[in-house]
């Protein structure tokens, strides 16, 4: 908010300006005189420009420039910069705006020619006038919030009324009708309850179940049986395969046997010839023992060789010995032929020991064939033994035994037949008696699955309509809501558009008659926002046979009883060349009806021209 | 540049206040010149006066 008691306005090529011009505005009455064209109209649409700037830019900014700037300083600076474009006149940057009521300042604070309210008053259109008279007052907006309001309202009483009829028929009903079908389940329940135990006295019910108990246990019975006779088949064949089992096991030590006789046989030629093989083996051995055998012997005649020829070597040079070299050389070849003979006995009498080993080995190996032939016929003659006197023994028990409890079986299920069929009787005989019961059993059965079911309709039917009642009570608050709100909107209403236009009536006959402005009797804008004007004992006036201060002077004071009602915060209130319609004592009237109810009162006023043009020739001047 | 407040972000914050008439009045006025639709804020409105 401005605080000081002045301001300073700058204004650069906006309209007629120019360049810079800088003005004070004092309170509370600031004049701006200068002659036609000077720029006077282009200070009142600069401060209309930071009015939210709603003027058509392209007539604001001069014409020979590309930028214009209007700034009005207080304590703080308000400020809207505009610029040239390709596109037309733009908006570069801007503070804050002034007040939040720019809008309503706009339309209701600048008082000039071409303001739309003195072009409704000089044409009188009734309709524009409603229509100028609700945009500013924000009536339009009261309106259409109370239309919204009374549809909701409307919509919302429509459904407490629908929840109400559901609440207050159909919740009494249903918690009526639910009890009843409450009470029959009750009766149905407990006479069910009295048949069931009427059936369960006569003893049919034990006697199915004995029945059925009986079946299964035969049933059962005919299974363990079957069971048994495929154990005893079984055993059967495990009987067979034994019996298989042993005939071959002798076969086989028939075979055996045959073989072992062959082998004692040739054992025995074999043993005979034992003694003589092992007597002859020692005396090969002997002879070709080391130390006195044949080989000792080639040892000796080897020896003796070598001494021959060691003495005919060394009596070889010597002249005396020569002659007995023949009888030393007859001496070696006696030797050497005796030495062949006794290698050659040597190497016969080593393949005879070999050959008697060999055989020997054979006749070993023989022996442990005859032992393990016999050991092979004892392990059949065992396990033959065992199949025999054991293991068919013990399974022809077995079978036995099966074959016994198979009987012993059939005969409990015969038995058991027989008590069945007592059973089957005793049934037959009670079915009759308790037909007619089971019957009815049925019957309340069935009905008592109908009442369950319907039970549980009207049990869902009755939460749904106490939901109702929850909708309802929430509707309820909404309504309450609504018609308090709606009230408080029609009072408020009723404020902005007869408040203001009372007031301005009042404006209206205080000014006329201060103004003196001869002959009129009443001069009122009605609810419907007709502009009475009356003349003394006549009907109601044309506004155009008014005169022009007459009708200036109406626009005039609307426009300020507006300003007063809907702007009251914004402290400027501008006249624009509007004082040459007036005498000066009406003028000064006028002013001092103005001058206190609002800080800032801006007239330009149009004087003579003189030496200087331009902006140049505006010059400021201050009423105290 | 001003940033507006989601339509409902008030009402949730000021659920306490749905009964001050100007209060709500105000900022409903506020939300028209917006050009934000009324009839809906107005049901949104509504639900917290039942739930209240």
């Amino acid at each position: 908010m401005l605080k000081r008691d002045e301001l300073i306005l700058k204004v650069e090529n906006i309209g007629g300006i120019r360049g810079k011009l800088e003005l004070k505005i004092k309170q509370p009455i600031t004049f701006i005189n200068a002659p036609n064209a000077a720029g006077k109209s282009s200070i009142v649409r600069a401060l209309q420009l930071l009015c939210k700037n709603p003027l058509n830019l392209d007539y604001i900014l001069n014409e020979y420039e590309n930028n214009g700037r209007v700034e009005l300083i207080d304590e703080e600076r308000f400020f809207v910069e505009i610029a040239r474009s390709k596109v037309g006149i733009e908006v570069l940057s801007e503070s804050k705006l002034l007040w939040d009521i720019d809008e309503k300042a706009f339309h209701t604070s600048f008082c000039v020619r071409d303001a739309e309210l003195i072009k409704i008053i000089e044409d009188y259109k009734p309709e524009r006038l409603k229509y100028w008279f609700r945009n500013v007052s924000d009536a339009y907006y009261y309106e259409s919030l109370i239309s919204i309001i009374n549809t909701l309202l409307e919509e919302k009483r429509g459904e407490c009324e629908r929840l109400k009829s559901i609440i207050e028929v159909d919740v009494k009903d249903r918690e009526i009708a639910l009890i009843k079908a409450q009470k029959e389940l009750a009766e149905v329940e407990s006479e069910l309850a009295d048949a069931n135990r009427k059936l369960k006295d006569l003893g049919y019910g034990d006697l199915i179940k004995g029945k059925e108990q009986m079946e299964k246990e035969i049933s059962d019975m005919w299974r363990k049986i079957s069971n048994m006779e495929e154990e005893k088949d079984e055993k059967r064949r495990e009987e067979i395969n034994l019996q298989r089992l042993y005939a071959d096991l002798e076969v086989h030590r028939e075979s055996e046997l045959n073989e072992l006789q062959l082998l004692i046989n040739e054992l025995k030629v074999e043993e005979e010839a034992e003694k003589i093989i092992i007597a002859r083996r020692n005396d090969v051995m002997k002879s070709l023992d080391p130390e006195k055998g044949i080989p000792f012997m080639i040892k000796n005649l080897e020896s003796r060789l070598s001494n021959y020829y060691s003495t005919l070597e060394s009596i070889k040079s010597l002249a005396e010995a020569q002659p007995c070299i023949p009888v030393i050389d007859a001496c070696i070849k006696a030797t050497k032929e005796e030495l062949n003979i006794k290698v050659s006995e040597r190497r016969s009498l080593e393949k005879e020991l070999e050959s008697l080993n060999v055989r020997l080995e054979a006749l070993k190996k023989l022996r442990a064939k005859v032992d393990f032939k016999k050991r092979s016929i004892a392990d059949y003659e065992k396990r033959m033994k065992e199949i025999k006197e054991r293991d068919l023994p013990r399974i022809r028990s077995e079978i036995e035994r099966i074959g016994e409890e198979i009987v012993k079986s059939k005969a409990d299920i015969e038995g058991r037949e027989n008590e069945l069929r007592m059973i089957i009787g005793n049934i037959l005989k009670l079915e009759g008696v308790s037909e007619g019961l089971k019957k009815r059993i049925d019957e309340l059965s069935k009905k008592k699955s109908e009442l369950e079911k319907d039970i549980r309709a009207k049990e869902t039917e009755l939460r749904r309509a106490l939901e109702a009642r929850s909708e309802y009570e929430r509707a309820i608050k909404a309504v309450k809501w609504l018609e308090g709100f709606l009230s408080h909107l029609q009072r408020r209403h009723e404020y902005i558009i007869d408040g203001a236009r009372n007031e301005l009536n009042k404006a209206l006959k205080d000014n006329f008659e201060l103004m003196r402005f001869i002959g009129l009797s009443e001069i009122m804008v009605t609810p419907d926002y007709e502009l009475i004007v009356r003349r003394k004992g006549r009907p109601p006036t044309k506004l155009q046979m008014l005169s022009s201060s007459e009708r200036l002077t109406i626009s005039l004071i609307m426009m300020f009883v507006a300003k007063q009602a809907y702007a009251p915060e914004f402290p400027l209130f501008v006249i624009d060349e509007a004082k040459e319609p007036y005498d000066e004592t009406r003028f000064e009237k006028i002013i001092n009806y103005i001058r206190g109810k609002v800080p800032y009162l801006l007239i330009t006023s149009l004087v003579p021209l003189k030496d200087k043009v331009g902006y140049e020739a505006i010059t400021t001047s201050y009423m105290e | 540049m001003k940033v507006e407040p989601e339509p409902s972000s008030w009402m949730e914050r000021d659920k306490a206040f749905i009964w001050d008439y100007p209060y709500v009045e105000k900022r409903i006025m506020e939300m028209m010149k917006r050009g934000e639709s009324i009839a809906k804020i107005i049901r949104e409105l509504l639900k917290y006066v039942e739930e209240g």
